[in-house]
């Protein structure tokens, strides 16, 4: 270790000393650099996923007629988690992201998200409402796993946005 | 017929809110007035009915989603009371010498780990998971939680609209 | 922070259903029972059991419901429920009745009728019935809980208790037929 550096960092204001870069933070900011250009090297490939906007109520049938239940899985994930009896699928979109820039997707006419990949399984997922962004999550996700946003709706129903890997 | 003070005084009795001398008087008011008496059963039965009888009502949220909410209230709330004291404690000369020491052992682990990674074993830090949250607007507020069992990781998000 | 989330999924129930049969209204239930779990960790060190802590839960979540009923106006200022209650109630003229055969009735049947006859008190009947079968408190507490005199908490107790009556007896109607 470079005493001279060290005991610079203790005593920069003595007069007629060289102002030195001390030692720790020269330390840390190779560290730092190291740490992230691993990170970076890791990046994997595209991302295959698929979102859904699910609709979560405790009525046997849905409003709109056109909705199907959600796939039974999902539902069974939801259902352990959430208190609404039945889901239903209001839309579903596939789409491939990559590194390279944001991928938008339209869940409903008031509804649309943005998806990024970040490398590593890792997506920032933003959520528009009426044009403004609500919230804004970002999170590994491996196959088999779940990112969900969530919300209250009017009498006592609940939406939903699932992401996910596309199972090949 | 009985006054309502009376009917009170009845009902004071049956809950034991009374004193002793109050109560000979309405033991013998029972005695002798069936007005009275009926009365006093029909509250006496209806207690009697009441307790223990209250209906078992269960809350319809899982334990976890319940939980995820106080979890984030506690954390807020911790984090809120220590911030004047974490300040304080910045200020000493050691520490200013501690923390830098601190990170660097803390970065120096970071790279062994990621080296150890490149090589093929897992990981170890939370934080490679990624848990960054933003609700931008005023009237929301969010917070999240991981469920295992079902492999899912939930934001929930509270608009705040009356 | 583990054994108090334990804490919470043990009694979560009790302090959420307290909460219910305050406010009778699942939403604000929920919400004034997580508060409650939340005020209670800092002073979670203060209890050396666990049963005096849920009955001090009790109470908080009780006290944050009164809190919640006042702020919404649900307690009708004292001056007006009197004047109500003295211009004769229906629960003052009504007859004695005897709520008894229910004997035959399933246990979680009755306790269903009484929450439903529970349901269609007013927010102050039916608090001051609440804190006085369920929670054993007595007149003088239930009087500083309620912010009101203990004559008025006798008072609500006795419409309570009339009325109560006059729903369950409907019980005896049923069994008859």
């Amino acid at each position: 270790m470079n005493k001279v550096c060290v005991g610079a960092s203790l005593s920069q204001n003595k007069p007629g000393m060289k102002k030195l870069i001390p030692f720790w933070q020269f330390a840390l900011t190779t560290a730092a650099f190291f740490v992230y250009s691993d990170t970076v090297r890791c990046a994997s490939a595209d991302l295959e996923l698929q979102a859904q906007l699910v609709w979560g109520t405790n009525n046997d049938k849905p409003d709109d007629p056109k909705l199907k239940d959600v796939d039974p899985k999902v539902r069974e994930k939801l259902r352990g988690v959430f208190k609404w009896k039945n889901y239903f699928e209001v839309n579903r979109q596939s789409f491939t992201v990559t590194a390279a820039g944001p991928k938008k997707v339209k869940m409903s006419d008031l509804c649309q998200i943005e998806v990024q990949s970040l490398g590593n399984s890792s997506v920032e997922l933003k959520l528009f409402g009426q044009g403004k962004m609500v919230v804004r999550k970002t999170q590994k996700i491996k196959a088999g796993e779940l990112l969900v946003l969530a919300g209250d709706d009017k009498n006592d129903t609940a939406w939903f946005v699932v992401l996910s890997q596309v199972e090949k | 017929m009985i006054t309502h003070e009376t009917e009170l005084k009845l009902q004071a009795f049956l809950d034991g809110e009374i004193t002793a001398r109050e109560a000979a008087v309405l033991k013998e008011l029972l005695g002798h007035d069936p007005e009275a008496r009926s009365l006093f059963e029909e509250m006496k039965s209806t207690r009697m009915l009441l307790v223990g009888n209250e209906l078992d009502v269960k809350l319809s949220e899982t334990r976890e989603f319940y939980w995820s909410k106080i979890r984030r209230q506690i954390e807020v709330e911790d984090r809120r009371l220590s911030a004047p004291v974490a300040r304080e404690l910045m200020t000493s000369w050691w520490v200013r010498f501690l923390v830098p020491t601190a990170l660097l052992t803390a970065l120096v682990v970071l790279v062994v780990v990621s080296i150890r990674t490149r090589e093929g074993s897992s990981p170890q830090w939370a934080w490679e998971e990624g848990h960054e949250i933003e609700t931008p607007l005023e009237e929301t507020s969010s917070f999240s939680f991981r469920s295992e069992a079902a492999a899912m990781t939930v934001v929930w998000v509270d608009s705040h609209h009356e | 922070m583990q054994a108090f989330e334990e804490l919470v999924a043990r009694h979560r129930d009790k302090i959420y259903a307290r909460a219910f049969s305050m406010m009778r209204n699942e939403e604000e239930a929920i919400d004034l029972s997580q508060e409650a779990w939340i005020k209670s960790w800092q002073r979670l060190k203060q209890f050396h059991g666990e049963a005096s802590f849920v009955t001090w839960m009790t109470r908080i979540v009780i006290n944050l419901c009164l809190d919640q009923l006042r702020r919404q106006k649900r307690f009708r200022a004292e001056s007006i429920e009197q004047l109500d209650e003295e211009s004769g109630g229906v629960e003052r003229q009504m007859p004695v009745v005897t709520p008894n055969p229910t004997e035959r009735l399933e246990r979680n049947e009755l306790r269903q009728r009484i929450d439903k006859a529970l349901g269609q008190l007013s927010y102050e009947h039916r608090t001051a019935l609440v804190l006085h079968e369920f929670e054993d408190l007595e007149y003088k507490e239930i009087a500083k809980r309620m912010e009101c005199s203990i004559g008025t908490v006798m008072s609500r107790l006795f419409y309570a208790r009339r009325k109560m009556a006059g729903l369950l007896a409907g019980l005896k109607r049923e069994e008859l037929r």
